[in-house]
């Protein structure tokens, strides 16, 4: 708990500061990249209070690639997606699913790495399947997310939907009882449940890839820079090509993301 | 000229296949490279950066499936729970990773994984319940260890599967870009080959049937326009259109030197004309410049050929021109130039000359080649020609310069007697300044009115008694000394200037008689002298008939004067204006008689009146006795032929008396009086003639 609450509380005042910075438009021969404040291991804060993780250092090394001068800024995963929509940003890393909606309103960059969404919950809940799950217990999920939408077209019980904000908030109702269950990117969870907060949680079910859930994950670009995007995808795969990826990918994770 | 025959291809024909065989073959190239390209781009499949991804993805699968083993057992050797479960979710989590759960739809066994280790988590996390028999726990771990070695060997299974598929796919994929990569390089060379030898083949059609015909075709013409003689043939050309062009080229040929013929060659001769000789003696002065050395301008005119022409026709005096072009033609090298420029005069040049001696010994074997007689219709020419040379760079550096000095040149070789031939000098150039100046002068003196009339008394030879006068011509300059007309009247007689002085002449001394008439001296006669210019011009009976009207003098006082020559010179034209003048009732004498070149049957055909014997007879008259005789004979042949004689020149009272006794008629010169202007005239006229008083009109 004690070490939860380190990982919350500067989380917070970094999301607090991003709010109150209010907008982030870039500022001359500057690129705004924006990531999700919470979501080990792909951007969080360390113990030094830094922004650090998966997506925080391959955007360091994007830029880099880019030859651009980057400012990070942890924004919230549905702030991510307007603001880059409102051209308040240039990059938004927020581990973005392509959908036909999104793809209408900003610009999708080449994969990076691949998803699959999970349940999980309290071990040894009965868990048959998602319909199943939502009419009987109420399930935490990221508005706005592909798997609120997901949960949404079920036509079970939506007053078991709860959206929460982050992925923080996912974990923080599942720990509180809140919402017994959740669904979120199994790779956004398996750093909780292998911690010591995350004893007597488990993956529930059976993990879904289908129906947009699974698959490629994307930066997302302003739909007005079509030359940034182009670099972007260029950069993206020479950081591939060149090992950068599979190097941040094992110091992130057991194995490699891609 | 080779002659074109018809019998050829068209070149529009083997254009034609030409074009074909083009079309085919760029086809079977298009062909050939579509082919290779398909090639490549299969190639490009396989192996290309297309392919990557996927072979990656295959190798990441393989990978994670390794890994996915070596965590489970991890997992199965594990007894911490702790450790154990943080092994279990991150294989759980693995197994979710799309390189792996792509397998799931080939193998069904890889799908459960997940669930699988879910349960074999929940296995191990199991609390042990304190009445579980002894064994149970043993038993549990045993059952974990069997379910996960059966997917163990699953997963291994298919990963040495994939591993041996993804082995075996990259070998025959490197098998195939070898096979491609030389398929592409054989395809290439061959291709290359093959272009190039369209492009000879090409090259070897577009040469020997257009360019090449064409190159010769335009050297031939380039050669034309130069003036350069081609010097072989055009070939026989391969294809009918380019025989046409030949046949063009060669007519063309053909007129060019036809025109040429003409332009540059005279036609009489075949001797090169002005325009060539000009051009060839540029080309010889360069040459001479260039080398330092010297050459020979040769000036010919046939001397009398004239009177060949007049005499005998036109087409014997060309006949004769060619005999002496072949004479002048033999006497020369093969370089050197021998040119016509017209009328019976001729040019030649030697180039590279040593010495004036070589040109002299050049131009004496031309005055004797000129010289040697000519038989021409049957008839014995003797010829002789006057020559004068120019040298470069002695006498001029220019071909004009070179050739107005051998011109000087030739006209004092026939000042200097014909029939030879004499260098050019600067004397010879100030006799022509000297010369152009005094006509200039003589222009003026014509407009400014400096020509005054001398009056020379004339006597009866038997009464002593004036007769009358010969009027006399002198140039009164403005300034300087009287000037006889020794000095100008030749110079007159070349330029035509002769034709207004005279008729000055005329009018001038029909207005002294006039006045001397008005004065009371009604038989006074006046002679006066007319140039052979005069004699010539139709006008002259209606200009002497205007002056004795408007002077109201009776013709009879009136005597014209001709010389032999002039008279001799064109005798029909003179002998018909003689014969209108004697019509006015004027009388004629010819003048300076015995001097000239005339024949006594004309005196027969002219109306003549008076015979004037010349002066250099009556001045040897009791000094030499062939003068003697000469004068005898000359006053009885005219009296023999009813004309009066008129002695010239009489200056002492001896040649007086023997003219006299002789029975000459009328004396003039010295002994009476020299020639004097008008107002002394007037008085000689008081003193020596009795004067009869003029009619007076009294109304």
């Amino acid at each position: 708990m004690t070490r939860l609450h380190s990982i919350i509380r500067p989380l917070f005042s970094c999301l607090c500061c991003a709010l109150l910075l209010g907008t982030t438009a870039s500022r001359a021969g500057e690129l705004v990249v924006a990531v999700t404040p919470s979501v080990a291991p792909f951007s969080y804060l360390d113990e030094h209070g830094e922004l650090t993780g998966f997506n925080v250092e391959f955007g360091r090394a994007l830029c880099r690639k880019l030859g651009e001068t980057c400012r990070i800024e942890p924004m919230a995963f549905l702030r991510i997606l307007s603001s880059v929509v409102e051209a308040q940003i240039d990059i938004g890393i927020g581990n973005t699913l392509k959908t036909p909606e999104r793809e209408k309103q900003m610009a999708f960059s080449v994969p990076y790495w691949r998803s699959t969404s999970s349940f999980f919950g309290v071990s040894g809940t009965a868990f048959t399947d998602a319909r199943d799950a939502l009419n009987k217990y109420r399930v935490c999920v990221i508005k706005g997310s592909r798997q609120h939408e997901y949960l949404g077209q079920l036509g079970a019980n939506v007053s078991n939907l709860v959206p929460v904000s982050s992925n923080l908030d996912i974990i923080i109702g599942v720990r509180q009882g809140r919402c017994p269950v959740a669904l979120a990117p199994t790779m956004q969870i398996l750093n909780f449940l292998q911690s010591e907060e995350g004893k007597g949680f488990s993956f529930l079910g059976k993990p879904l890839m289908s129906q947009g859930l699974g698959g490629t994950v994307h930066m997302v670009v302003r739909l007005d820079k079509p030359d940034l995007l182009r670099r972007v995808d260029q950069a993206i795969k020479d950081l591939i090509l060149d090992g950068t990826h599979e190097k941040l990918s094992r110091r992130y994770f057991p194995f490699s993301i891609l | 000229m080779t002659p074109v025959t018809a019998a050829r291809p068209s070149l529009r024909r083997l254009i034609f296949w030409f074009q074909l065989v083009l079309v085919l073959v760029i086809l079977g190239v298009t062909i050939f490279i579509g082919s290779v390209a398909l090639s490549v781009i299969e190639l490009a499949d396989n192996a290309g950066e297309d392919s990557a991804p996927r072979q990656m993805e295959e190798l990441r699968a393989v990978g994670n499936l390794e890994r996915l083993i070596a965590l489970g057992d991890q997992f199965a050797a594990e007894r911490d729970i702790a450790k154990s479960r943080n092994l279990a979710l991150a294989m759980q989590a693995l197994a979710l990773h799309p390189s792996i759960a792509s397998l799931a739809g080939t193998h069904q066994d890889v799908g459960s994984t997940f669930t699988l280790l879910g349960e074999l988590l929940q296995l191990r996390e199991q609390p042990m319940a304190p009445d579980s028999p002894f064994g149970y726990a043993s038993a549990m771990e045993f059952a974990l260890q069997q379910r996960w070695t059966a997917q163990r060997t699953v997963l291994k299974t298919i990963a040495d599967q994939t591993s041996i598929n993804l082995v075996g796919r990259t070998t025959a994929v490197a098998r195939d870009i070898s096979r491609s990569a030389r398929r592409i390089l054989i395809s290439t060379v061959a291709g290359a080959l093959l272009g190039l030898t369209m492009c000879l083949l090409l090259l070897f059609f577009v040469r020997r049937y257009f360019l090449g015909p064409l190159l010769e075709v335009s050297d031939y013409l380039s050669k034309l326009r130069l003036g350069v003689a081609p010097t072989r043939a055009l070939s026989s050309p391969n294809t009918q259109e380019i025989a046409d062009v030949v046949r063009a080229a060669q007519d063309l040929a053909e007129a060019q030197s036809a025109l040429e013929n003409i332009a540059l060659h005279d036609q009489l001769t075949g001797l090169a004309n002005r325009y060539a000789l000009e051009a060839r003696l540029d080309q010889s002065l360069s040459h001479a410049r260039r080398n330092g050395t010297r050459l020979a301008l040769l000036f010919i005119d046939l001397d009398r050929f004239k009177s060949i022409n007049d005499t005998l026709g036109h087409a014997v005096g060309d006949e004769f021109l060619k005999v002496m072009a072949e004479r002048l033609t033999a006497c020369v090298r093969e370089v050197d130039t021998v040119a016509r420029l017209g009328g019976d005069e001729f040019i030649i040049v030697i180039d590279d000359i040593n010495e004036a001696s070589d040109a002299a010994n050049l131009a004496r074997k031309l005055v004797d080649a000129i010289a040697r007689p000519v038989v021409l219709a049957a008839q014995e020419f003797n010829s002789s020609g006057s020559i004068g040379i120019s040298l470069f760079p002695d006498d001029g550096v220019g071909h004009s310069e070179l050739m107005k000095n051998a011109d000087l040149a030739m006209y004092h070789a026939k000042s200097m007697g014909r029939n030879n031939f004499q260098f050019f000098t600067a004397t010879m150039n100030e006799a022509v300044n000297a010369r152009l100046k005094l006509e200039t002068a003589l222009h003026c003196a014509l407009e400014n009115d400096e020509f005054v009339l001398y009056f020379q008394p004339q006597v009866n030879g038997q009464t002593g008694r004036l007769t009358g006068f010969e009027a006399l011509i002198r140039w009164q300059p403005p300034q300087g000394e009287m000037i006889g007309p020794m000095v100008f009247i030749g110079l007159a007689e070349e330029t035509g200037l002769i034709v207004p002085i005279g008729k000055w002449v005329l009018e001038k001394a029909c207005a002294t008689l006039g006045e001397w008439r008005a004065l009371g001296w009604q038989d006074i006669g006046m002679a006066i002298n007319l140039s052979a210019l005069q004699l010539k011009d139709a006008r002259l009976p209606e200009l002497v008939a205007q002056q004795l009207e408007c002077h109201a003098l009776p013709p009879h006082l009136i005597e014209l004067e001709v010389t032999e020559s002039v008279a001799m010179d064109d005798p029909e034209t003179s002998i018909r204006n003689l014969l209108a003048l004697k019509a006015l009732g004027v009388s004629l004498a010819i003048d300076d008689f015995g001097t000239g070149y005339s024949s006594l049957a004309y005196l027969k055909l002219l109306p003549i009146d008076r015979l004037k014997l010349d002066q250099t007879f009556v001045r040897d008259i009791g000094v030499n006795s062939n003068s003697d005789v000469i004068c005898s004979a000359t006053i009885t042949l005219s009296h023999s032929l009813h004309l009066e004689l008129v002695a010239e020149g009489v200056e002492t009272v001896e040649q007086r008396d023997f003219l006299v006794q002789q029975g000459c008629n009328t004396l003039q010169g010295y002994l009476f009086g020299k020639p004097m202007p008008q107002h002394a005239a007037l008085l000689y006229l008081r003193e020596h003639a009795p004067l009869s008083p003029p009619v007076l009109s009294v109304n």
